[in-house]
């Protein structure tokens, strides 16, 4: 039983090095192993949930690799680094400018600009995280010295699925029962913001502290929309007279 | 009669340490609603810590995450839509989503044979 659980995880592993064309990982079999025994430790049954988090572990342990291989100086390694960097930029800057020479452009500046400051990564696990944002600064200049708009305009809201928003869920309504600064909270929120999705956003972000990806999939919308509508509901809570008198109770 | 507080004495005072009298969840709202940052030298550090966040709140495992950068992303409007496109990349990325490429152009590489200097 163990036996085939390590198989199928090892199996994921390597398909997860094989699709994205990452070599550097010179002892694959080493690099499996460390993995799984992570992957065990964290005893997790779900297998669809197990795939999650191998392919996310792939991607920390080879992030330090491949970190250390552009740290290199004028060898082998150094420049597959580089090579799978350039193929991993260049589809992103085609998603984000759907156009193949800008991309390419902009996928070459990023990839200058890392050599430059790859010292600047602190945390070499999250080294394509760190690559990704030298990438969307290098599109964000370009756009804004082209004064383009971008090409994803974020003020447009995208309905992905529709499930009905219930700001009054189980939980929260037990939360708040037990919590009168909450239920104070939840009553502010209610009279100043008329959108549901507004203030799910606002109650799950300020007040149960959740990321933009857990309300993403609560709302079943994007992370980019509940950007735009954190950001609208914000400006209407600084413009509420109910909001901006509950803060002023505190500070009589 | 108490006058009503004002929008510009609102600010003042998320300003100000006076902020401390708000239960922290309204303080962290108001100091976003209001735009307000009151460590502009955390802000280069929070920026540089921008991918690991993206990883922990892929990882779920946020909660952990330092709370000064969290709270950070969550008042500054130029970390909080960097953050929020860094965050929707990596979910296209996890997702597959990504234009899958089948001949990729050449890079130049000539760069890694000169100094860095």
């Amino acid at each position: 039983m163990e036996g085939s659980s390590e198989k199928r995880q090892r199996e994921i592993i390597l398909k997860t090095l094989a699709d994205h064309g990452w070599q550097l990982a010179e002892d694959q079999e080493q690099f499996a192993v460390e993995i799984c025994a992570e992957i065990c430790q964290r005893g997790i049954a779900d297998t669809t949930q197990e795939r999650t988090a191998i392919q996310r572990a792939v991607m920390r342990h080879y992030c330090v690799i491949l970190h250390a291989a552009c740290a290199e100086s004028n060898t082998s390694r150094q420049r597959r680094a580089f090579v799978e960097l350039w193929n991993y930029l260049f589809p992103i800057a085609l998603y984000k400018t759907h156009d193949a020479a800008l991309a390419q452009d902009l996928a070459q500046q990023s990839l200058e600009k890392i050599w430059k400051h790859w010292v600047q990564c602190k945390d070499p696990a999250s080294f394509l995280g760190y690559v990704r944002m030298v990438l969307i600064n290098e599109i964000r200049d370009w756009f804004r010295k082209n004064n383009r708009a971008t090409l994803e305009p974020i003020d447009e809201i995208v309905e992905i699925g529709t499930n009905p928003v219930s700001v009054q869920s189980g939980t929260e309504a037990e939360r708040a029962e037990n919590d009168d600064l909450r239920r104070q909270l939840l009553d502010v929120i209610e009279k100043c913001l008329k959108d549901p999705r507004q203030r799910a956003i606002i109650i799950e972000s300020f007040l149960n502290e959740c990321g933009y990806k857990e309300i993403a999939e609560m709302l079943d919308i994007t992370v980019g929309n509940v950007h735009v509508l954190r950001h609208r509901a914000l400006q209407t809570l600084r413009k509420c007279q109910v909001f901006i008198e509950s803060l002023g109770d505190y500070f009589k | 009669m108490i006058a009503a507080i004002s929008h510009r004495q609102i600010r003042q005072k998320l300003e100000s340490s006076e902020a401390d009298l708000l239960p922290p969840p309204l303080r962290r709202l108001a100091r976003a609603a209001w735009n307000i940052q009151t460590d502009r030298k955390a802000h280069a550090q929070c920026r540089a810590a921008l991918p690991a966040l993206v990883d922990a709140e892929m990882d779920g495992e946020l909660a952990l995450f330092d709370i000064s950068v969290r709270e950070h992303v969550q008042t500054c409007d130029r970390c909080a839509p960097l953050y929020a496109e860094l965050l929707e990349l990596s979910l296209l990325d996890s997702l597959g989503r990504t234009p899958r490429i089948t001949a990729f152009p050449s890079p130049d590489l000539s760069f890694l044979e000169t100094s860095h200097d």
